[in-house]
Parts: C-alpha cells; sequence; structure tokens
C-alpha cells in the first residue's frame, strides 16, 4: 500500500514537473489600441504553443475565429467596437486574444504542447457583449430582462479532441449569470478570471462554445464573443510525446486549390493524416502514403482547413487553402 | 356603341360620369387610373374606399383604414414606427403596393413602410386579397393595395385645413387646395406631423415606464396638374416630395437608445389616358428617388442607402364585342442602388413584362383569364396565369372563385448586398386557389372566401451547409390557407342612419420544410402572423353627429425570439360633428385609441401606447362653378 503511494506520487511529481508553457499573446508586439483581425491574409495566429485560426472575409470585412488585440476601448457598445476587451488590456500585459465563438472556436495545441494536458487560462468578456448584456441593444436584450429578474446567463463551454474525437466531458464558464434568487448577486464577468482546464486531460485541440439565456429563431442574440489571455500549456517530454516533424517533409500543391490537393509526403513510411476544417471538427482521415497523394477538395466549402499528419516519430501540421476560383 | 362604352366600364368606378359621353362630359380620368381588367380582377374579393370613407380616417394613415376597415393585419413597431402589412400570411413583401397604377415597393427591400402613407395624400384606396401577379407582377402574393388621386369631379374649387392635436405632443397640420377649370385641374396638398411618443406602458410586473427617444416628425407635399385638351384625354402630372426624421426607441430591454432614421423621398410621374369608343388606352412614366439614412452614435454607425427607379408602362383594354373584353400591356422597370453593404458597387435590376387579360361573359357568367411574363435582368420568371370566374345561384346568392400563380423577385438586398447577398436566388413562386360566397338581402350583406396558397422558394437569411455567415437563399416553402368572413347590416329610422359590420379571419400560414438556421420546425405557423382576426364596428350618424365605435381582436403571435407574444383586443371610438354653412363645412372630432388602454405589443419588445385622445377641426370650402 505505502509502495503505490509512492509510486503515485512519484508519478505524479513527474507530471508536475514537466515544464510549462504561456501563452500571453505579446510575441505580436502590439501598442495599446491595437489589433489583429487577419485583415493582413495570415489565416491564423501562433503564440506559445497555440495555434488559433482566423478566417477573415476582404469582401464583408469581417472575421471569424481567432483575433489578437490591443485595444482598450471600454465605452464604445455595438458591433464595430468587436476586438475590446472590458478590462481594456490583457491579464497584467497589453495583448490578449478575441474569439468570436458561432456556431465555436478552436485553438490547435502544437509543437510539445500537442497531445498533452492544458492547465487553464484568463478569461474575460468583450466590451461588445459586456455592454450588450448590461444595457441591451437593438438585437439582443439586457441580462434580467424588463423587469431585471429573469434568471439569465452567458456560458463558454470548453471541450476537447483527442485522436480526432471530441470529449464528452467540459468545462463550463458563466460569463455571465442572472440566475440568483437576489438580483443583487448577478454578476457579468468584468476582470480576468482563471479557468482550471486541468480536468479535461490531454488534448490535441480545444474547443469553445457558447449559449445563452437570449436566443431566437437567428441563433443566439447575445454576441458570441469572449477574450482570452495566458493560456497555459504543458511541455510533453519527447519520450512520451511525439516530436514535430521537419515541415520539408510535407509538401502540398497548389493551395490554395480549387478542386484537389496534391500532398507529396517525404518519408518512405505510411503516416496516418485527418484532414479538419477551422473549428477542429475531422472530415477526412487517411494513409498518407510515401509520394502524391491526392486530396479532394471540390466538395468542400471555401476557407482554411489544417491537415495533421502523424507518425510514430512525431507529427506535423499544415494549413491548406480552399478556394472556388 | 354607347352600350359597348357601357358594358366594358361596367364594373369599372366611372360608370356615373362615363354613361353620357354625347354631353360634354369631364373624362374620370384617374378615376379609372388603371383598366377596370386589372383593376378589378372576376372572381377576387375587392374592398374600395372613396374620398368620404377616407375622410373619416382624416388625419390617420393608410395602416389605420386597412387595419380597422380591411381587417389586415398590421405589424407596427409603435407609434410613428415602422409599420408593414401581412396579408392572408404573407410576408411583408407579399403586399403590392400601387400608387396611380405604378408599383412604391422599395427595390432594395421589396416592400414599403406604411408608416409614410398618409391617408390625406391619396383620394381613393382599394385592396385586393389574393394573388394579382397576373396583373399586377412581383409582390402581389397576399394582396394587392391601390392608391389613387384624382382631379374634383366638378368645375370649381375646394380649399380646406386641419389640424388636429393629441395624447405624447401628438400634433397633425394638413392643408389642400383643389380646382378644376376648362382643360386644367390642380390638387396641391401639404401636411406635417410630429409626436413626442413619450407614452407610458406597463410591464408584465407592473411597473410603470415611460418610453424615451420616440419622436418623429414628418411632412409632405403633393402636387398633382391635370391637362385636359379634349374630353376624352388627359395628361396627369404627380409629384410627391416627404421627409420623416424619427429617433428609435429603445427596446423594453435595453436601457437607452442613441438611433434614428430619416427617410426621403421623391416620386414623380406621368399619366396619359385616352378614352375611345372601343377602349381605354392609358401611358405611364415614374421616376422615384428614396434615401434612408440610419444612425447609431452609441455604435458609431451610420447606414446611407438610396436608390432610384424608372417606370414605364403602357397598356390598352378594347372592348371586342358586348360580351368580350381584352387588356394588353407592357411594363418596364429600371432600378438602382447605393448602400453600405454592396461595398461600392451600384446594382442595377431591369425589369419588363408583358402582360394580357381577356374577359368573357356568358349570361351572368363571367370568366376572365389573365397572363404575364415577366423578364429580370437575364432571367425570365416563369409565365404567371390567372383564371377567375363568377356568377349568380339565386337573385340574392353569388359564388366566385380564382386560381392563380403568383410571384415575387428576389430583392436587390436579398442579391447583392455582402456579405450574405446571393446573385443566384428564384424568385418565390407558388400557386393559389380562393373560391366564396356572396349573398345579400335587403340590408344584410354576407360574404365568406376561402383560400389556399403554396409558396415555393421562399427567401429566408439563413446559414447553409459549408457556410459560416449568413446569406439569402431559397429555403422553404410555405402553405397559407384559411377563411375571410364579413357581415354587414344597415339601417335607417327616421333620422337615425345604423352601419354595422364584423368579420373574422382565419389564418394559418406554415413554413413546410424544417430548417436549422434560422431555426423553423415544419409546420410551424410563420411568425408575427395571427392566426385569428376579428373586428366587429358600428355607425351611428343623426343629423351632424357621427358615432363610431370599432373593436378589433388579434390572437397571439410567435416571435423571432423564442416567446409568444398574447394576443389582444383594442377599442377605437370617434364622434364628430359636422356645420355646413354656405360653402363652408367645419368638422370637428374627438377619439380615443386604445380605448380600453390595453397594454399589448405587437412586435416583442416594442411597447405599445395605451389609451390616447385626439381632437382636430376640419375647416373647408368648396365652390362650383
Amino acid at each position: 500500500m505505502k509502495w503505490t503511494s509512492t509510486t503515485i506520487l512519484l508519478l505524479l511529481c513527474t507530471a508536475l514537473s514537466y515544464a510549462q508553457t504561456t501563452a500571453g499573446f505579446e510575441n505580436f508586439d502590439l501598442e495599446p489600441g491595437e489589433a489583429l483581425n487577419g485583415s493582413d491574409g495570415s489565416g491564423s495566429f501562433q503564440s506559445g504553443n497555440l495555434f488559433l485560426p482566423n478566417s477573415y472575409n476582404p469582401d464583408f470585412n469581417s472575421w471569424a475565429g481567432w483575433a489578437i488585440s490591443a485595444s482598450t476601448d471600454v465605452t464604445t457598445p455595438g458591433f464595430m467596437n468587436d476586438l475590446s476587451a472590458i478590462t481594456g488590456g490583457g491579464y497584467n500585459s497589453t495583448a490578449y486574444a478575441v474569439s468570436f465563438a458561432s456556431p465555436q472556436s478552436v485553438i490547435v495545441l502544437q509543437g510539445v504542447a500537442a497531445g498533452g494536458a492544458v492547465e487553464g487560462f484568463y478569461v474575460t468578456n468583450g466590451t461588445y457583449p459586456y455592454l450588450s448584456m448590461l444595457e441591451g441593444d437593438g438585437f439582443a436584450k439586457k441580462f434580467g430582462g424588463e423587469s431585471g429578474d429573469d434568471p439569465d446567463f452567458f456560458l463558454l463551454t470548453i471541450k476537447k479532441y483527442l485522436g480526432g474525437e471530441l470529449s464528452t466531458d467540459s468545462v463550463n464558464f458563466y460569463l455571465a449569470d442572472y440566475r440568483f434568487e437576489d438580483n443583487s448577486q448577478d454578476y457579468i464577468v468584468e476582470e480576468w478570471t482563471y479557468v482550471d482546464l486541468s480536468t479535461l486531460g490531454n488534448a490535441d485541440s480545444l474547443q469553445f462554445t457558447m449559449s445563452s439565456t437570449d436566443n431566437g429563431m437567428f441563433g443566439m442574440n447575445t454576441p458570441a464573443y469572449f477574450c482570452m489571455d495566458d493560456l497555459t500549456t504543458t511541455d510533453m517530454p519527447v519520450s512520451t510525446k511525439r516530436a514535430e516533424l521537419p515541415a520539408a517533409d510535407l509538401n502540398v500543391f497548389p493551395n490554395p486549390a480549387s478542386a484537389t490537393w496534391h500532398a507529396q509526403w517525404a518519408s518512405d513510411r505510411e503516416a496516418e493524416a485527418r484532414l479538419m476544417n477551422i473549428s477542429g471538427q475531422v472530415l477526412q482521415t487517411f494513409r498518407l502514403m510515401p509520394g502524391t497523394n491526392a486530396i479532394d477538395a471540390l466538395t468542400l466549402p471555401e476557407g482554411i482547413y489544417v491537415l495533421q499528419v502523424r507518425t510514430a516519430d512525431g507529427f506535423l501540421t499544415k494549413k491548406l487553402f480552399k478556394t472556388n476560383f | 356603341m354607347r352600350q359597348l362604352l357601357i358594358l366594358f366600364l361596367s364594373v369599372s368606378y366611372a360608370v356615373p360620369l362615363l354613361a353620357q359621353p354625347d354631353t360634354a362630359v369631364l373624362l374620370p380620368a384617374a378615376e379609372i387610373t388603371t383598366s377596370p381588367l386589372r383593376a378589378n380582377f372576376t372572381g377576387s374579393q375587392e374592398q374600395r374606399w372613396d374620398s368620404t370613407d377616407i375622410n373619416r380616417y382624416t388625419g390617420y394613415y393608410l395602416t389605420d383604414l386597412l387595419e380597422r376597415e380591411g381587417g389586415i393585419f398590421i405589424k407596427n413597431y409603435g407609434g410613428g414606427s415602422i409599420a408593414t402589412t401581412s396579408i392572408r400570411g404573407g410576408s411583408a413583401g407579399h403586399t403590392a403596393v400601387t400608387w396611380n397604377g405604378l408599383p412604391l415597393q422599395s427595390p432594395m427591400l421589396g416592400q414599403l413602410d406604411f408608416s409614410l402613407l398618409p391617408l390625406a395624400f391619396v383620394d381613393g384606396v382599394n385592396l385586393q386579397r389574393g394573388g394579382g401577379s397576373a396583373a399586377w407582377g412581383s409582390g402581389a402574393i397576399g394582396g394587392t393595395v391601390g392608391l389613387r388621386n384624382t382631379p374634383l369631379s366638378y368645375r370649381g374649387m375646394e380649399a380646406g385645413a386641419q389640424t388636429m392635436l393629441g395624447s405624447f405632443g401628438f400634433q397633425d397640420h394638413q392643408a389642400r387646395a383643389r380646382y378644376r377649370g376648362e382643360q386644367w385641374a390642380f390638387n396641391t396638398r401639404l401636411f406635417r406631423r410630429s409626436a413626442d411618443n413619450d407614452f407610458s406602458y406597463r410591464l408584465d410586473s407592473g411597473e410603470e415606464r415611460q418610453q424615451t427617444h420616440a419622436d418623429f416628425r414628418q411632412q409632405g407635399i403633393m402636387q398633382e396638374v391635370y391637362w385636359q385638351p379634349r374630353p376624352d384625354r388627359q395628361l396627369a402630372a404627380f409629384a410627391w416630395w416627404q421627409t420623416s426624421d424619427r429617433n428609435i426607441p429603445p427596446l423594453t430591454t435595453q436601457t437607452r437608445s442613441e438611433a434614428l432614421q430619416l427617410d426621403t423621398f421623391l416620386r414623380t410621374a406621368l399619366h396619359y389616358q385616352q378614352l375611345s369608343k372601343r377602349g381605354v388606352f392609358n401611358a405611364r412614366l415614374g421616376w422615384f428617388r428614396e434615401a434612408i439614412d440610419y444612425q447609431d452614435d452609441a455604435i458609431l454607425l451610420r447606414a446611407l442607402s438610396h436608390f432610384h427607379t424608372l417606370m414605364a408602362e403602357v397598356e390598352q383594354q378594347w372592348a371586342l364585342s358586348a360580351d368580350l373584353e381584352l387588356q394588353a400591356g407592357l411594363f418596364y422597370n429600371r432600378a438602382t442602388a447605393t448602400a453600405d453593404g454592396y461595398r461600392g458597387e451600384q446594382p442595377e435590376q431591369q425589369r419588363a413584362a408583358a402582360f394580357a387579360s381577356l374577359r368573357k361573359e356568358w349570361n351572368a357568367l363571367r370568366v376572365q383569364l389573365s397572363l404575364r411574363q415577366e423578364r429580370v435582368d437575364e432571367n425570365w420568371v416563369p409565365i404567371v396565369p390567372a383564371l377567375g370566374a363568377n356568377g349568380p345561384i339565386t337573385s340574392n346568392l353569388s359564388w366566385q372563385a380564382k386560381i392563380s400563380r403568383n410571384y415575387r423577385i428576389p430583392t436587390l438586398n436579398d442579391l447583392y448586398w455582402l456579405p450574405g447577398g446571393n446573385p443566384d436566388l428564384l424568385p418565390e413562386i407558388g400557386w393559389s386557389a380562393e373560391g366564396g360566397l356572396n349573398w345579400q338581402k335587403e340590408a344584410w350583406s354576407y360574404t365568406v372566401t376561402g383560400f389556399h396558397r403554396r409558396i415555393d422558394d421562399w427567401i429566408l437569411w439563413g446559414i447553409t451547409e459549408g457556410q459560416n455567415f449568413w446569406s439569402a437563399n431559397n429555403l422553404t416553402e410555405v402553405w397559407s390557407r384559411g377563411l375571410e368572413q364579413r357581415l354587414s347590416y344597415s339601417l335607417t329610422t327616421g333620422k337615425w342612419q345604423w352601419e354595422g359590420d364584423i368579420g373574422y379571419d382565419y389564418i394559418r400560414s406554415t413554413n413546410e420544410i424544417a430548417i436549422q438556421q434560422p431555426r423553423i420546425a415544419e409546420g410551424e405557423q410563420l411568425a408575427y402572423t395571427p392566426e385569428h382576426l376579428a373586428f366587429g364596428r358600428i355607425t351611428v350618424s343623426k343629423d351632424a353627429l357621427q358615432f363610431t365605435y370599432q373593436h378589433r381582436l388579434t390572437s397571439a403571435v410567435q416571435t423571432l425570439n423564442d416567446t409568444e407574444l398574447p394576443g389582444y383586443h383594442l377599442g377605437f371610438a370617434q364622434l364628430q360633428y359636422q356645420l355646413n354653412w354656405q360653402k363652408f363645412t367645419l368638422q370637428a372630432f374627438g377619439r380615443a385609441d386604445n380605448l380600453w388602454n390595453a397594454s399589448y405589443r405587437i412586435v416583442d419588445r416594442r411597447p405599445m401606447p395605451g389609451r390616447s385622445f385626439q381632437l382636430g377641426i376640419n375647416l373647408f370650402f368648396k365652390h362650383k362653378h
């Protein structure tokens, strides 16, 4: 018995002793007031060991997925101010990430963090949803409703993908909660608040969805934004974890493609490949053979996709672009 | 020949005047702004209001007339705010509105804001329920509302002014002058209306609140010139300018609002009409420019949009024989629009259509067949026919029936708005059938009409497979059916005159295809489409006094917010006194809207005013040569 406890303790110590990496989004060197919404066509952001997909539509001047911001505007309501956190800055820092999670958003763990545990992150409301819930707008209701008594809430739900499967377990965090009998206890989160994700266990990617009590025929009326800072991942030791393979092993052309991507796999061994959409949903799983492999793009909607390749030695991710032209 | 003329006009409103073509008759002109075969389709239900009826609603808007006397559901966002119609379970874009024969719906939105139509600017209104696309083209699915302007019916002049004051800072001032001489006739109308709209309303919790930021101002002028170089022909020119400046009040779930909307339009039209022994010829030309400026300083939003549209139409109606009439015409429309949503593009839509109609009578049986073919830009809209018939059963009872195909073309916003506009949209199209009985005996009359309509390729904004933004698509099919009943009675006893009518409409209008986004279940009643509408009205007159009471019931509706709005009933009373002195007439009236102070909403989160009062004076002068 004693031996077992010691072993468990030792194992725990080993686990705890893994190094951690915190993505604080400061690597974009944003000055206060600046923000990146993907309008440069980058298609994604990377910070720490995180890959944050962004989908920007230049025709509509709109973005989805993730943006990186150092915006300080905590007073302007409305969708024109969708890149600001209600805190006016990051968690003890300048920059932070903003997510538009409609219908969901995803963060892919890469490098030494891939397949490892996620410790947690800091979260707060965006200025747009915060003021919308506090005062109401032309689309969404003021929380509490007309009387102030409506048991409203705004909920962020986090799940993980591991091995292509979405977990049934989730971590729920209330960005606003008006369900208290005593209305004075009702709150809308306005500080950076820590969310512990350790219960999710090891993950390849995280999926974020939002829900609220203000819904209609056209979906959720509450603006589906939240802000994130300091997401801490675990650096998996190479022995227990697949290492990142050299990028040169995989060459995809044409990219963007409209009908077919040709994936050239410069290895003599087969690999397991998965094509995911920007939401982290696995669309196809297939064997990647040495040489050239055709991946069908014709039936896919326009946008950004992630091709993940795994071998016994490690893994590799590649962004694929589908265009209709 | 004279017989022929009378026959072909037997269904028109101009009979009394044209019945004596040999005398120096005044052309009824705008009285028949469109050929009767088009305006009055055999087999359909039509309601008409002339200037006397409209006068009872002086200072009101077209919505009030349609709602109170037509029994039409008006989706009103609150005093002075946007108002749209739903006829026979159709959408706002399924009501065609014509002004002296030209369509008024915005090419950008496919609908019309009825809160911008003061009754003082029209001399006649008709409401045709059911599909009318074979005659009027796009949008005439649920029904068609026709607005008419007419010159004075006699040589002389009429001038008048009116002032109305009411609750919540309401003010309405109108002036009009009408003149008709040997060859020329002129009408000038002006109006100005404003309200603070700071009414109190009650929440479910019992809390009283006061509406804020809901004030509005509207003003407009209409000028009409009629020239009749010969008794059988007339050229008319119309110009209608109007502005509206309204603050948009906060929702009940919103602390405050800074939004406002400015609407400005100029509508001009030329209308040439010529009567011949065998028929009537109409040519119309219209040019409209309309702008909407929506601003919300709180969210740093300013959305400016405007369109201009050019319309040309010619039509001829012939009386081929005593029992056979033919009508044919061509329509052309070019619309261009500018809006932020078009991202610098200025979309243009060109429409051309040909239409024809044939009416034949066999004894008392009358049958009419119409066809319309329209081309929109490079696409043909499927040909739409309409076949209607009516006839007597007994001396008191008659029947009517109609089957028609109807459509609505996609709006410029549906086609070109970014994101989400879809240039590949098809028109909404479908068949409808209706049938009814009319019974009349002495002072009683009763009508009952049943209808059935299916519209395919119904356009909705939704998220489709593989998309991550909202876009316009031909998503669903809507099945509308119902029953409409009207009963009226009138009685004169000595100096007392009684008029009463009641109406009840049952309307099921259901979505027939389940959709994920927007979330709509199969068989679900459309949002903001009440199943039951009922009204009752009584008017009592004695000498110079007239009293009217109306009561309306509207059943519960589903909103867009996963909630149901309860049904409500509203009372309206009016007392009017009229004094005639030489050539002057003075009308004084008092009104109470929402007499029983019902707390109700037509649109979710938009409160409606409680009981309100209005007092008005209308003074006019008539001089006949």
